[in-house]
């Protein structure tokens, strides 16, 4: 018989007892899906690792301290030049090139602005590129060219024109201060979900900002220097001495050590789950076997009947051996979704992606064919074995 | 085509073993129709198992077309099986979870057809034993005399040299078994094909061109009919 009509022979035997094969593959399903989730996951770490540590192969490497006040509500910023001078002070055993006070990362910035002579707490909005989720009610928006080059030009939203201005046209071409630096308002805008007050180009806000207030505190290391060791101790600097230590506390989150513990963790992990998958797979296996064992003596009727009509042994062997082999194949695939599935759900909750490579596929396929030939041979061969004769008496 | 020398066969029963077939010869030319009669016991299922290459131990001769058959592997036997003989049981062996398309088009795939090319030969085959449009049913739905017909397509499928019929009515009742041995003829009349049929109802013998009787594991009488 042809290879492709063996393959169709098998699958339809093993449709025809649905529910039996369905509750004998589940043990390859639970043991392939545990070793493809770890396996996934100590790929996510092990690839987070190496991101971790090229930043510092390149040369310079740098951290973050972050600084949270314990009000909420407080916009006060926590890093000032004080800050900068306490930690220069010792800047050569710290191993530092330079520290720098940086806006917060996510494009926005609280700051104090001064409108129309009066002071007022902004929520600012810092640009990178054009924006074009403004809407502009009077006026231009901030063009490429204007951040190109630097220009001191700002938006403002319709709330604070209005607030400070008899009208929203009285407060075009007017100017605003935002932290020392006068831009020229070119726009007002609707506001958005954001709230954001005004909106300026992040480079002329980083300039007029330089070393001045901040949350957050870059620190960038010469090569070779222990980096998380420094920055620790420059935290504890700051948590002592630092210009909003009682207001609130400086933080360092130290992604490589993160890294390393979760990364021992999941090593571990993965000798006891392939230890417990391996003899999930071994009692599968049995069950495949018996299974197996239990169809070709229901199906001994048939077995005789596809002999007498031609069938040579070796054809009565391999449809039952791919029986055996399909069934823990097709378990081995869908343990191998299952285990993506959960892999990646279980990444949601640590600081890394699972990854999942071909080798990881082609690893659950075989070791499931493999169970497949293993436990399945022995009943394969009994069905080829049958005494013909005494079958059809 | 068919020429048995001097065979002999033995069962091993526990200790005992039991002579059955007693040095049988005989000769079965291209296009006879042959019945095998005797009392139950006999060793006439034994004989036709021989002659239909399920069986391959036995002491003698058995020559096929020329060719001995008694250093042939057990492949060889499943390949002559396959393209030379058409079997029908008396209950019927049909495979219960394959439809009758399917049981009927098996001997091709184990041929090397592929199932997509055999549709319309299963149908023809279906429509030569007034069977058509019930390919898409399970065995089971049918009468037993459908299904006597359905093996008897199966064995026709593969156009082999020989039929081998053990007790192919045994399980019907007269007027159906009346409607198989018709269909018998009729192949053996227009086909020219060869049929062994082992029965031991001479009403149905009859019909046959030539009785072989054996008792004992002996052939007691082999004669043709007079018509
Ligand atoms: N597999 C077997 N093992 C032992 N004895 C058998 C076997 N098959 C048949 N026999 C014996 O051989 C004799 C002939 O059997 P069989 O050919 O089936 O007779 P028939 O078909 O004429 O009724 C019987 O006595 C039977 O008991
Ligand atoms: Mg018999």
């Amino acid at each position: 018989m042809k290879m492709t009509e063996q393959f169709f022979t098998a699958l339809r035997s093993l449709l025809t007892n649905r529910r039996r094969s369905i509750l004998t593959v589940l043990g390859i399903v639970i043991g392939i899906a545990s070793v493809i989730t770890i396996i996934s996951l100590g790929k996510g770490v092990e690839k987070a690792t190496l991101k971790n540590l090229q930043a510092s192969s390149s040369g310079k490497q740098s951290t973050v301290v972050d600084y949270y006040a314990d009000d909420l509500n407080s916009t006060a910023s926590g890093f000032e030049a004080s800050d900068l001078a306490l930690i220069n002070a010792s800047q050569a055993s710290f191993g530092l090139v330079k520290a720098d006070i940086v806006s917060d990362n996510d494009g926005s910035a609280e700051s104090e602005a001064s409108i129309n002579g009066a002071d007022q707490n902004v929520t600012v909005k810092l640009l990178k590129y054009p924006s074009s989720d403004l809407e502009i009610l009077s006026g231009y928006n901030i063009s490429k060219n204007n951040i190109m080059l630097a220009d001191p030009v700002a938006l403002i939203s319709k709330k604070l024109a209005t607030s400070f201005y008899s009208s929203v046209n009285q407060a075009l071409d007017t100017s605003v201060t935002v932290n020392g630096i006068s831009y020229q308002v070119i726009g007002i805008f609707k506001e958005d979900m954001e709230l954001d007050d005004i909106a300026i180009s992040k480079t002329v806000y980083e300039r007029s900002n330089n070393g001045e207030a901040g949350n957050k505190l870059k620190l960038t290391f010469n090569r070779g220097e222990n980096v998380s060791k420094q920055t620790k101790k420059i935290v504890s600097l700051l948590n002592k001495q630092g210009s909003h230590h009682l207001q609130g506390s400086y933080e360092h989150m130290d992604m490589g050590a993160i890294l390393k513990g979760v990364g021992s963790v999941i090593n571990g992990l993965t000798y006891f789950i392939s230890a417990i998958a391996g003899i999930s797979l071994f009692i599968a296996g049995i069950g495949v076997m018996n299974m197996m064992y239990i169809s070709v003596s229901e199906r001994t009727q048939e077995i005789g009947i596809r002999l007498a009509i031609g069938a040579s042994p070796k054809s009565i062997l391999l449809q039952f051996l791919l029986e055996a082999v399909l069934l823990t194949g097709m378990g081995g695939v869908l343990g191998f979704g299952i285990g993506c599935g959960l892999a990646w759900l279980i990444s949601l909750f640590l600081p890394f992606r699972a990854v999942v490579g071909l080798e990881s596929f082609i690893l659950a396929f075989s070791v499931s064919a493999i169970v497949g030939i293993v436990f399945g041979i022995f009943p394969a061969r009994q069905a080829a074995k049958k005494n013909l004769i005494d079958i059809l008496k | 085509m068919i020429r048995l020398e001097r065979l002999n066969k033995f069962y091993q029963q526990g200790d005992e073993k039991i002579h059955v077939l007693k040095d049988v010869s005989l000769q079965i030319q291209q296009g006879e129709f042959v019945a095998i009669m005797g009392p139950s016991g006999s060793g006439k299922s034994t004989l036709i198992n021989i002659i239909g290459f399920l069986d391959h131990q036995f002491m003698g001769q058995y020559r096929f077309k020329g060719e001995s058959m008694i250093d042939q592997s057990l492949s060889d036997y499943a390949r002559l099986r396959n393209q030379n003989v058409g079997f029908v049981f008396q209950n019927f062996k049909l495979i219960a979870n394959l439809s009758v398309a399917e049981n009927v088009g098996l001997p091709l795939l184990y041929a090397g057809h592929r199932r997509k090319n055999i549709a319309d030969q299963v149908n023809d085959v279906l429509s030569s034993v007034n069977l058509q449009g019930v390919g898409a049913k399970l065995p089971m739905q049918l009468s037993g005399g459908q299904q006597q017909r359905v093996a008897i397509a199966r064995a026709l499928i593969t156009r082999p040299s020989f039929l081998l019929a053990d007790e192919p009515t045994g399980a019907l009742d007269s007027h159906t078994s009346q409607e198989i041995l018709k269909l018998f003829i009729d192949l053996n009349h227009k086909s020219r094909s060869t049929i062994i049929m082992v029965t031991h109802d001479f009403q149905v013998a009859r019909l046959s061109q030539r009785i072989i009787r054996i008792l004992d594991g002996r052939i007691e009488s082999d004669r043709s009919v007079d018509q």
